[in-house]
């Protein structure tokens, strides 16, 4: 590799750049040519108006009129002459440039439609751009129309594809229902035409037509052209066409998804070969046929997975269950911690007073896995099933299995089964593993995961061991071979450059595939890869992203940092990655990062995402909270106080902060949204979950806070009772306080009256923040309530809701205190909260009203209120009346944290939304919306998979061959074959254009072969002596991908010989012909594992087959034909992998050649039979044996230019033996002895070994030409050999029997591909022609078998060549004989 | 799919509008979109382009997919049939609007809510991949920028290409080598010849389009070159956020390989690394066997012809520490030190830089803003370079992106190396240092005029800034050659198939992609 320093101006990286250079070039010659003499050779004139022609910007402008443009386009001179051409152009540009500009030009249609057959392709394309576009715009438009159909017509029958194409694409774009027949016409001849892109084009017009069928109500017409669509789906191979089919399909017919069954495995196969577009269709295609024809994968729950706010829930009502108690269970921690939540939650017992009836499942499943922990069991991955639910065992099974996508690595998971309850099972289960995931931040990717799991299950007890034996099948084993393949073939277009694949790749394995944590990740780290694009693209990637991450935050947390928010993210990132930093919040540590990030954020320029931000950082103090207590639960040594200490300095930070940027911030908005942040983060701190909950809070934010929720307050509250300003002291007051805080929203007053109500009314003996002492506080609540009071009708709801609450609570707290209220403040006090009231009682506003009457009403009865209690009902005779503590506990008991996160915000909503109404990365998830019924939800899991017959190809109809996907992937051969594999698809494409050709000529063979194909493949075969039918099958694995069962096709084979023999008439199988059947005995042995589902690809894989259909009919023997044995790869070098391969001579050699694709007339072509075989000692298998051609040029040798090497072997068993061929092309052929060499790595997941092949020139002698030499004419040529022509050397070998002996000259024909001329008797005579100068080598071997004397004579005119040739025989008859 | 597509100019004209479904979209939809559009047009929306070259105008706030109703096509041209068939664009319904941006130009399509007969939801980034590979064919086609007048000057062209790029609202030819099959790209001298001889053959290529009709759509048949060479750029683009006193808050790298290959005929390559390890995660162009690289970490391709982009790649992250960020603390190779503050200064010299509580409500004064900036190259970075890379460390093409906050009026900046100017409208500064190495310490001086101080609410606005805040990010560009943060080396590049010995380059490139720094 040439390195590379300076830098080469050609290199430029953009192909932009070239072309802006091409442009710089450009004018540099047109002011050389402007420069020209004007009596040069152009006309300076000429010059000049061209000139101005250049850039078309100029018919946007109105210099030119309309009728220049009519004179323009009716100049019919002579089509050839260039200045006609021109005006024609200018006047279409300028019709084209005020269709731009919105104008009508539907007058010039009479002009425009004569211009149709006009032979400029650039102006004929203009036109057929105009009369798309005003065709069917009025009724002489559409008369005028018909006119142009005769151009079309012929442009139909065009020798060009293109042009056939192009003619068909325009004549269906025209929406003329008078044509309408003539379209469908064009459609049905293109779609059986020879080129693939002209049928694309036919699949495309088919979308365009069917609904105007539908539209003028003929509906067998429709039909019709459904039935067009699902034969292309099904006979055609050409990806490209597919892709159009598949896209109509989509269009025309989209329900109809049992049309796609014969098509499905093909379509499969070739999905890495289609265009990206064509991806994309094809898995939100196959999406919905998956659901509807297969059962839902058991890993796959909906809904499943790492929902945190379940999580959160567990954790909080678990603590409830504790009593404050921190019940650790020290048994789960040598688990990875993974039963320690489970042990805590379930210490508490039994009792539930759970909300809902996940928390309630939950927390009864956790109290069982206690109990069979505190037994012995000491493991979560057992579970007694909670009986009363039901009596059915729900198992939770760990499951150590062979990965489904990877095939090196093993890997565990676990999964749940519920087989009754698959959702609610899963969910609470799953929940409870939560821990295991979320508590482990450190573990970043999900192989750690696995690999913890994999010591979880061993250290299992033993106790539950076998019901885990039993279970231990492999997650995927029970999904359909189909189902399968569909995933399996779409796993790689996550690699796709394409992100709309990318993410239909995405879509597609989570709503269909298995949703193991590892596919999850996979997913995650593509979406993660394609975000990073343009920002339109990475709007709609963030959203599914958004709706992944709540699923399963674990895959995305590695990737934390890139959802930052970056300075010129539009706003409608901003906000999506801003959820996604919240919901990745689920560990101290990306705790701490998304803090620190958000700091910044509350200062953004955008106001309303600074908002978010500010409302973010109180979830996240939230979050935090969870996320220290989980660590708490699940790590040794930690115990869940210290844990809330953490995580209660976190929430002081950001409460500091929080009054920081209160005081700073001069915006209402970012201000109210700093109180009722405030107020969340207070009412979390001052919440009542059971713990003794002691906030140490030594620089007094808390104080602070509330000190500014004060300011706040009164400066509002002042705003609003504006009206009394004549005070002097009062403004002054106004201008200080307007200094110090701005007036927030009404929200933002509510939220914050709540919190001081909840802190004034704080009981005493709590530990308070700000303890001040009672007259003060007194004092403040006076204030509060006067404030309140005074403007009370023109508030806002909300704030009159909280000012009720807040009225009530201090009557009733006053109460408390009964013994200091006698004075006078009190009195005042009182009297102004029930002033409160009684507004609030008559207030316009139903919701007041209600609440003040409810509370007021309490309040009557607890305490009894003193002024208005006219309204006020008495506690009823007889009743207990309601006691003071009721009424405390009702209205000043300490709340349970009202969580925020992630129920009550917008963005959660949404997203929450999303999960359970919206398929990620669909429209209707981009727009959030329903309303529209845009939504199309995705069909229900079949009950049962359905029968994998439906998708079998039982006839194999068309001769496509450019079908052999290029690049496929499930193109075993493709892979596997590597730098060969193109060259080798070459010809087979050319192959196929061959036969195109001749199937287009002749109709007839096409019947025939088709009739032959359709006898099922092996038809074919049976025209064949059987054997040699035997020894192509090992070749057709070459072309077969996958690879069939081999063993299964021979036995179809050798039944259809068979029984064809047997058959009565027209058999050309001659039974009694039939040797002994050594031919299939190389075979009996081999077996690879090739799946069932290659079936669907008969058609495909089979097709060079009928090109050998002549030469099959002659006989051959492959054991004759070939050399011997040579030893390659041995098994005690390679881990057991034993490689042998031979020269094939030949007919066979022809015959190999030519199902390669390789041109046998080359003389460089040799073929090479391969036999593999496991000889492992320890009847180990060997998997994904594979010969991979290794490129590269060594100086002074030749190495192939073509290799075709077989497709891999996925697994081999012990014994098992498989017999394939390679062929190679050498770049030139040549008449020198040793320097054609080709090198191969053969390789197997127990290693790699490299050999190298090196056909000596008698390998590369052909035997073809000198077919009909007697022994006399060869003796005469030889005679004319003399000089350094000949040479001859003599050789002594020991004495032999005779039937050694006589088998002597076969010897030489394995090694030396010569023709023997007479018979053998003692002396042979060889011939063989020169494989580069196609001079004849004649060679004479004369032994004696009693006085073991020989001699070898080679007469060549090639002197060099028939030295080697000397030696070579010297050599194989050493070898040979002794 | 798509209906109808628009292309829109910046100051909202049409200039490219094309219906592929027989149903003409109204013209209101266009409206009805800029309305939003221009309401929320960023006066820093440009900071994106201005990388490249001019500024174009963003709008900030509009979603690339929004729903508008749909207009009966009230059909601009007076009277006339609209359509009939379709069955979904009907009036009443809805119509979704996707649109890119790039170059300033609006690609608008307009499409029905679901594909067909509404089984299948139109997947939004199909549409919006589409939108962008309209774009990039014509960057291919027109030069870059691709902008209003380039558009303008080859509409004619444009209208071909959508021609063939589109078929009934779906994609059709795409990829850029069968594309310059089909219509060659236009160029001066082609119009020159085109206009004096009247266009009749130089134009469209008489050659068939064999690339659409091959197995490997982006390679064009028959290609043949007289120097068969083939250059390799891995470039590896270092995405930061850096604060303000120089710590890296994140930082991420992904990499491209750029090729631009002149082989004749159809050569299949294998590109193999010296680490593949150091990949983490990857996409191909379509010619990329996926599968090979799945099994041995190996590219193997068959080359489009021209330049291309044969993968993307992300390098793989710290592993024990997947939080931590690529680029240790003080590892980046350039640092910039913003020092930005708002206050009271003027005439009166000096009230307190960071007056908060400072009177504001006297107007003696501008109230003014102070910046400086310096600018150095860091040669302890852990840029990895290659061993042909001689003298000390350069970066190159150096340029600081400066936006400043709505309330400053105007900036008065000096340099003491390369150039700056400012931009009033959009009120963006864009410093041109050029080449830096380690003795050169480039500075940035200046002052800002903002807002008057007359209104109360900017005033406060402004002494809030002083806070820190509302300063967007600097974005800084540079590039380094001959250097790598991975590592990631190509170790060897063989042809096969072909019988020629190419000519081969492999260079390192490191550069900036989302380089930004934190001003407070």
């Amino acid at each position: 590799m040439a390195s590379w320093p300076v830098v080469h101006p050609a290199a430029s990286t953009a192909a932009a750049d070239a072309a802006s250079a091409v442009a710089d070039a450009a004018t540099a010659t047109a002011a050389a040519i402007s420069s020209i003499d004007p009596t040069g050779l152009y006309s300076s004139n000429l010059v000049s108006s061209a000139l101005f022609t250049i850039g078309d910007a100029q018919f946007f402008e109105e210099s030119i009129s309309p009728s220049t443009v009519r004179h323009q386009l009716s100049i019919t001179g002579d089509p050839s002459n260039p200045s006609t051409t021109l005006n024609l152009l200018k006047g279409m540009k300028w019709l084209l440039a005020n269709m731009s500009k919105g104008r009508n030009v539907s007058d010039f249609f009479p002009h425009v439609v004569k211009l149709v057959g006009v032979p400029n392709l650039e102006v004929r394309k203009m036109v057929y751009i105009y009369l798309a576009r005003y065709a069917n715009h009025d009724s002489s438009c559409r008369e005028l129309a018909l006119l142009s159909i005769n151009a079309f017509q012929r442009g139909l029958a065009d020798r060009e594809p293109l042009l056939r194409s192009l003619a068909l694409r325009v004549l269906t774009c025209m929406d003329v229902p008078d044509v309408l027949q003539l379209q469908i016409l064009g459609v049905r001849t293109c779609c059986k035409d020879s080129s693939p892109y002209v049928r694309k084009c036919a699949a495309n017009a088919v979308c365009k037509l069917h609904p105007r069928c539908l539209g003028s109500g003929d509906e067998v017409q429709a039909e019709q052209l459904v039935e067009i669509i699902s034969r292309l789906l099904e006979e055609d191979g050409s990806t490209m066409v597919l892709t159009s089919a598949m896209i109509a399909f989509c269009e025309i017919c989209p329900h109809r998804l049992e049309l796609l069954h014969r098509c499905y495995r093909k379509v499969c196969h070739l999905l890495t070969d289609m265009d990206e577009w064509g991806q994309v269709v094809v898995m939100d295609v196959f999406m919905q046929y998956c659901r509807k024809f297969f059962k839902q994968p058991r890993g796959q729950l909906n809904g499943s997975a790492e929902l945190i706010d379940r999580e959160r829930r567990v954790t909080r009502s678990t603590r409830k269950m504790c009593g404050g108690a921190t019940i650790m269970n020290p048994l789960g921690h040598d688990l990875g911690g993974a039963g320690a939540l489970n042990g805590g939650g379930g210490g508490g017992g039994g009792s539930g007073n759970a909300d809902t009836l996940d928390t309630f499942l939950s927390l009864n499943a956790a109290a069982k896995t206690t109990t069979s922990s505190s037994t012995g069991a000491t493991n979560n991955a057992s579970s007694i099933p909670p009986p009363a639910r039901s009596p059915r065992q729900k198992v939770k099974r760990r499951v150590v299995r062979k990965a489904f996508y990877s095939d090196e690595e093993d890997e565990s998971s676990e999964e749940e089964v519920d087989p009754y309850y698959p959702i609610t099972g899963g969910n609470v289960a799953r929940t409870l593993r939560e821990p295991e995931l979320l508590g482990t931040p450190t573990k970043s990717t999900s192989d750690t995961f696995f690999r913890d799991d994999v010591n979880a299950s061993t250290l299992n007890g033993n106790g539950t061991a076998p019901i885990a034996m039993a279970l231990n099948d492999d997650e995927d084993s029970d999904l359909d071979e189909d189902h399968k393949l569909l995933l399996q073939s779409s796993m790689p277009l996550l690699k796709s450059r394409n992100s709309a694949v990318v993410l239909a790749a995405c879509s597609l394995h989570y709503h269909c595939g298995v949703a193991s944590i590892k596919t999850r990740s996979a997913l995650g780290k593509a979406l993660v890869r394609i975000h990073r694009d343009r920002r339109e693209i990475q709007y709609i990637v963030l959203q599914s992203i958004r709706t992944l991450v709540h699923e399963c935050p674990s895959a995305f947390s590695p990737f934390l940092n890139d959802f930052f928010v970056k300075g010129m993210d539009p706003s409608f990132t901003r906000m999506i990655k801003l959820d996604i930093l919240l919901t990745l919040s689920t560990d101290p540590k990306a705790v701490e990062t998304v803090l620190s990030e958000l700091r910044t954020y509350v200062r953004h320029s955008d106001k309303v995402f600074a908002c978010a931000a500010i409302r973010a950082v109180a979830k996240v103090a939230e979050l935090a909270r969870i996320a220290y207590d989980r660590r708490a639960h699940t790590q040794k040594g930690l115990d869940i106080k210290s844990a809330r200490a953490d995580s209660n300095a976190i929430a002081l930070n950001c409460l500091s902060g929080l009054i920081m940027l209160s005081e700073y911030s001069k915006n209402a908005e970012v201000v109210g949204e700093c109180v009722m942040s405030m107020q969340r983060i207070l009412s979390q701190l001052w919440s009542d979950d059971g713990t003794t909950n002691t906030v140490k809070d030594p620089s007094g934010v808390q104080e602070r806070a509330l000190k500014r929720l004060l300011l706040i307050i009164v400066r509002s509250l002042n705003n609003h009772s504006d009206d009394d300003n004549g005070d002097e002291e009062k403004i002054a007051e106004h201008t200080k306080l307007e200094l110090k805080a701005v007036c927030v929203p009404d929200l933002a007053i509510a939220s914050s009256i709540f919190i001081i109500g909840e802190w004034l009314t704080m009981s005493r003996y709590s530990s308070t923040p700000w303890n001040i002492d009672e007259k003060s506080k007194r004092k403040i609540r006076f204030e509060v309530m006067r404030l309140l009071a005074k403007p009370f009708t023109s508030l806002d709801p909300q704030i009159k809701l909280q000012a009720v609450h807040l009225a009530s609570k201090v009557l009733l707290s006053m109460k408390e205190n009964e013994t200091a209220s006698s004075d006078d403040v009190s009195q005042k006090e009182r009297a102004l909260g029930e002033f409160v009231l009684a507004l609030a009682k008559m207030d316009v506003l139903q919701d007041v009203r209600d609440r003040a009457r409810y509370e007021g009403n309490m309040l009557h009865m607890s305490v009894g209120l003193s002024y208005d209690t006219s309204s006020l009902q008495q506690p009823p005779p007889g009743a207990a009346s309601v006691s003071v503590d009721m009424a405390k506990s009702m209205l000043l008991g300490r709340k349970p944290n009202a969580s925020s996160v992630p129920l009550d915000s917008d963005e959660f909503a949404c997203a929450k939304r999303e999960v359970e109404l919206f398929r990620f990365g669909t429209l209707s998830n981009a727009l959030c919306n329903t309303w529209t019924g845009s939504t199309i939800p995705l069909p229900n899991w079949a009950e049962k998979d359905s029968p994998s017959a439906l998708r079998d190809t039982s006839t194999a109809k068309s001769s496509d061959h450019d079908a052999v996907g290029h690049y496929s992937d499930s193109s075993e051969d493709e892979s596997s074959s590597s730098d060969s594999s193109s060259s080798s698809s070459e010809d087979s494409s050319d192959v196929s254009s061959d036969s195109d050709s001749t199937s287009s000529s002749s109709e007839d063979e096409i019947s025939i072969e088709a009739k032959a194909v359709t006898n099922g493949g092996p038809g074919i075969l049976g025209s064949a002596s059987p054997h040699n039918a035997m020894s192509i099958v090992p070749s057709l694995l070459m072309t077969m991908n996958p690879p069939l069962t081999l063993t299964e096709m021979i036995a179809t084979t050798v039944v259809t010989v068979t029984s064809s023999g047997h058959g009565p008439v027209g058999t050309i199988l001659d039974l009694d012909n039939l040797p002994p059947s050594h031919g299939t005995s190389h075979f009996h042995t081999q077996s690879s594992s090739g799946s069932g589902v290659a079936e669907g690809l008969e058609d495909l894989i089979m097709a060079p087959i009928v090109a050998m259909r002549d030469d099959i009919s002659k006989p051959s023997n492959i054991d004759d034909e070939s050399g011997v044995w040579k030893d390659f790869v041995r098994p005690e070098l390679s881990g057991g992998l034993y490689i042998k391969m031979r020269f094939v001579h030949g007919s066979s050699r022809v015959r190999e050649a030519e199902i390669m694709g390789l041109d046998p007339k080359t003389s460089s072509t040799v073929c090479l039979q391969v036999h593999i075989e496991n000889m492992r000692s320890d009847a180990g298998v060997l998997r994904h044996v594979r010969i991979v051609h290794r490129g590269g040029l060594s100086s002074g040798m030749i190495s192939p230019s073509k290799a075709i090497t077989p497709p891999e072997i996925p697994v081999l068993n012990k014994g098992m033996a498989s017999s394939v061929f390679i062929g190679l092309t050498f770049a030139t052929a040549t008449d020198r002895d040793g320097i054609t060499v080709a090198k191969f790595d053969v390789k197997s997941d127990r290693g790699m070994t490299s050999i190298e092949v090196r056909p000596t020139l008698g390998e590369l002698l052909n035997d073809e030409a000198p077919r009909d030499m007697s022994q006399s004419d060869f003796d005469t040529k030889i005679s004319g050999l003399l000089g350094i022509q000949r040479t001859s050397s003599p050789f002594t070998f020991a004495p032999m029997k005779a039937d050694d002996f006589d088998s002597l000259p076969r010897k030489v024909l394995q090694h030396m591909n010569l023709k023997l001329i007479g018979k053998w008797t003692g002396k042979g005579s060889f011939v063989g022609i020169l494989p580069s100068s196609g001079q004849e080598v004649y060679v004479t071997l004369t032994c004696d078998q009693k006085s073991g004397n020989g001699q070898i004579l080679v007469c060549c005119n090639d002197a060099m060549a028939a030295n080697s040739i000397l030696n070579l025989m010297k050599q194989t008859l050493k070898n040979g004989l002794f | 799919m798509i209906q109808s597509l628009f292309i829109l100019s910046p100051t909202g004209e049409i200039l490219i509008e094309r219906h592929f479904r027989s149903i003409l979209t109204s013209r209101t939809i266009c409206d009805i979109f800029w309305s939003r559009a221009s309401e929320s047009l960023n006066h820093h929306g440009g900071v994106s382009t201005v990388l490249g070259a001019n500024p174009f105008p963003l709008y900030d706030s509009v979603p690339p997919v929004m729903e508008v109703p749909d207009v009966v096509s009230d059909d601009v041209d007076g009277g006339g049939a609209s359509s009939s068939a379709g069955g979904n664009g009907g009036g009443g319904g809805s119509l979704y609007l996707f649109h890119v941006l790039r170059y300033g130009l609006t690609y608008l399509a307009a499409c029905p809510p679901c594909i067909g007969r509404g089984h299948h939801e139109i997947p939004p980034l199909l549409v919006i991949e589409f939108l962008h590979k309209i774009a990039d064919t014509f960057v291919i086609y027109f030069g870059n920028p691709a902008d209003e007048s380039a558009v303008k000057d080859n509409f004619s062209t444009a209208y071909q290409l959508l021609e063939e790029m589109v078929d009934f609202g779906w994609p059709l030819t795409t990829e850029p080598n069968a594309l310059t099959d089909l219509i060659r790209p236009p160029t001066v001298l082609a119009k020159i010849q085109q206009a004096m001889t009247g266009g009749s053959s130089s134009i469209l290529s008489e050659a068939l389009p064999k690339g659409t009709v091959s197995n490997m759509p982006w390679r064009k048949a028959g290609v043949s070159h007289p120097n068969n060479e083939i250059y390799i750029d891995i470039v590896e683009e270092i995405d930061a956020i850096i604060s303000s006193n120089g710590v890296v808050i994140s930082s991420d790298v992904s990499g491209s390989i750029q090729a631009q290959s002149n082989l004749s005929g159809v050569p299949d390559l294998l590109l193999t690394f010296n680490d593949p390890s150091l990949i983490d995660d990857c996409s191909f162009h379509p010619c990329v066997r996926y599968s090979r690289f799945e099994k041995d970490r190996i590219v193997s391709f068959v080359p489009p012809d021209g330049c291309f982009e044969l993968m993307r790649y992300r390098v793989r992250a710290n592993e024990n520490d997947p939080l931590a960020t690529n680029l240790a603390v003080g590892n980046v190779p350039i640092q910039v030190i913003p020092r930005i503050s708002y206050g009271q200064f003027g005439e009166r010299g000096g009230g307190g830089a960071g007056g908060v509580g400072g009177g504001g409500g006297s107007t003696s004064g501008d109230v003014v803003g102070r910046i400086s900036l310096s600018v150095s190259a860091r040669s302890i970075s852990s840029l990895i370079f290659s061993p042909s890379r001689k003298g000390p460390l350069a970066i190159e093409d150096v340029t600081i992106v400066i936006p400043f906050p709505k309330f400053v009026r105007t900036a008065n900046l000096n340099v003491t190396t390369g150039q700056v100017i400012y931009d009033e409208a959009g009120k963006i500064a864009k410093w041109t240092i050029g080449k830096l190495d380690e003795k050169l310490r480039p500075q940035l001086n200046g002052s800002m005029v903002l807002e008057d101080g007359d209104n109360k609410e900017t005033m406060a606005s402004s002494l809030y800034a002083s806070g820190g805040e509302e300063q967007p990010p600097l974005f800084v560009n540079w590039k380094i050659l001959l250097a790598s943060v991975s590592g990631l080396n190509v170790s060897g590049l063989s042809v096969t198939g072909e019988h020629y010995k190419p000519y081969k380059g492999v260079r390192n490139i490191t550069k900036s992609g989302t380089f930004q720094i934190r001003c407070h």
